[in-house]
């Protein structure tokens, strides 16, 4: 389930041009899949191993399975994979982008690794923690997400120390930094900070040395929120749950904190680093 | 494009985004000549500076910008935009796109794919 959409990766990387990406996501609708390429995205074949086959279909009439069987190329097993697996948007747009000449099986095979290294995925730990909760996919993304910035764009390593689902045990720190998002679903995400975490992402979003929690340091911190959340929409929309968000604000234990009124769900979870703790906390309904 | 450097208009409401972009464009053949915190002060800069290139966020109070996008694209069909989101959703990517942006840059960028997409936008 990845945060960026493949088309992007590749234009952002400058492997494709805009004009190629719209006319290969528009001839992706009336194409089949190869099972090459399958094969190619599921790594059990390499770009020059596709192509054999490829070539040896030309002399034939049998069919791709049938001689990457004969060639001892892929397993009975692994075949049978590959005819029932799942043929994702990634694997479509790259089938498009090689039938239309933009990229070649090779560049592809190696624009799906990086891509693949690019989309970390959540560790087992952190699923453990959340599967009790409500709505899975949900707590999962966003968590995912702010794990993974967490560690990037804020240089905190943290762990999933325990989770609730009280409304009245959300944003316990001195800082909390929100904001709220619409659309499939209605909500707020919360992080709750005491100063030293936030002060450490906030200087290490902005590139510098921030010493005091002024409105510069409020500035960095929203920005954070703004990407975490961004990005846990982007990987949602994947999964058809599409939403919007407005930008994130700061307010302090006293402050109030904008959440959607009537029934919600909760989700509140601790994350731990060093001494210190981070609360992540998202309250929502499904307005659908 | 005139002589020298490429005429940058940044618009985003975070200043810490603002003033990380002009630290990565530093020695490059990119600067950011005027940065704006809205899409409204945006419009207002893009008559009076005519940039070369204009760094568009889409999170943004008020005017989001991708509603910023269309007003520009309405006054300069020629005008060179480069979405940098933190939404980088298929749907505000395509929408960013057929709306006439030249490309999209999703947040966190590296520094060196920022300058790549510049430069390929600006075939420099």
């Amino acid at each position: 389930m990845p945060a960026k959409f493949f088309g992007q990766f590749l234009l952002e990387r400058g492997k494709i041009i805009k004009e190629e990406l719209l006319d290969a996501l528009e001839f992706q609708k009336s194409i089949n899949v190869k099972i090459g390429t399958i094969a190619l995205d599921a790594s059990y074949l390499n770009a020059e191993q596709v192509e054999r086959v490829y070539n040896e279909q030309h002399r034939t009439d049998k069919m791709f399975g049938e001689l990457a069987m004969e060639m001892g190329l892929v397993s009975q097993e692994q075949l049978e994979e590959l005819l029932v697996i799942q043929k994702n948007e990634h694997i479509a747009l790259g089938e498009a982008l090689i039938q239309k000449g933009y990229m070649t099986l090779s560049e592809l095979q190696s624009e799906l690794t990086e891509y693949k290294k690019d989309q970390e995925v959540l560790s087992d730990r952190a699923y453990q923690a959340i599967r009790n909760l409500q709505n899975p996919i949900i707590s999962e993304v966003f968590l995912e997400v702010t794990l993974k910035l967490l560690r990037r764009l804020g240089d905190i390593e943290v762990h999933v120390a325990s989770s609730h689902n009280d409304k009245d045990g959300i944003a316990p720190n001195m800082w909390n930094v929100y904001l709220q998002f619409w659309g499939s679903i209605e909500g707020t995400y919360i992080l709750s900070f005491k100063d030293e975490p936030l002060l450490k992402v906030a200087s290490h979003l902005a590139q510098e040395k921030i010493w005091e929690i002024d409105d510069f340091a409020k500035d960095s911190i929203k920005e954070f929120l703004n990407i975490v959340v961004g990005n846990s929409a982007s990987r949602l929309s994947q999964d058809n749950i599409k939403i919007d968000i407005s930008p994130a604000k700061v307010v302090t234990s006293l402050g109030h904190i904008e959440v959607a009124a009537g029934e919600t769900e909760t989700i509140a979870i601790s994350l731990v680093t060093g001494n210190s703790e981070i609360q992540m906390a998202v309250v929502y309904k499904s307005s659908k | 494009m005139s002589e020298g450097k490429v005429r940058i208009l940044a618009v985003d409401d975070s200043l810490v985004t603002l003033k990380i972009l002009k630290k990565n464009l530093k020695d490059t053949d990119f600067e950011v000549i005027q940065e704006v915190t809205s899409g409204v002060e945006a419009l207002a800069k893009y008559d009076e500076i005519k940039p070369d290139l204009v760094l568009l966020d889409i999170i943004m109070p008020e005017m989001d910008g991708i509603q910023t996008l269309e007003k520009i694209m309405a006054k300069d069909s020629k005008a060179k935009v480069i979405m940098v989101s933190s939404m980088g959703a298929k749907e505000k990517v395509m929408e960013s796109l057929e709306k006439g942006a030249k490309n999209f840059v999703m947040k966190p960028y590296e520094r060196n794919t920022l300058i790549e997409v510049l430069k390929k936008v600006c075939e420099i």
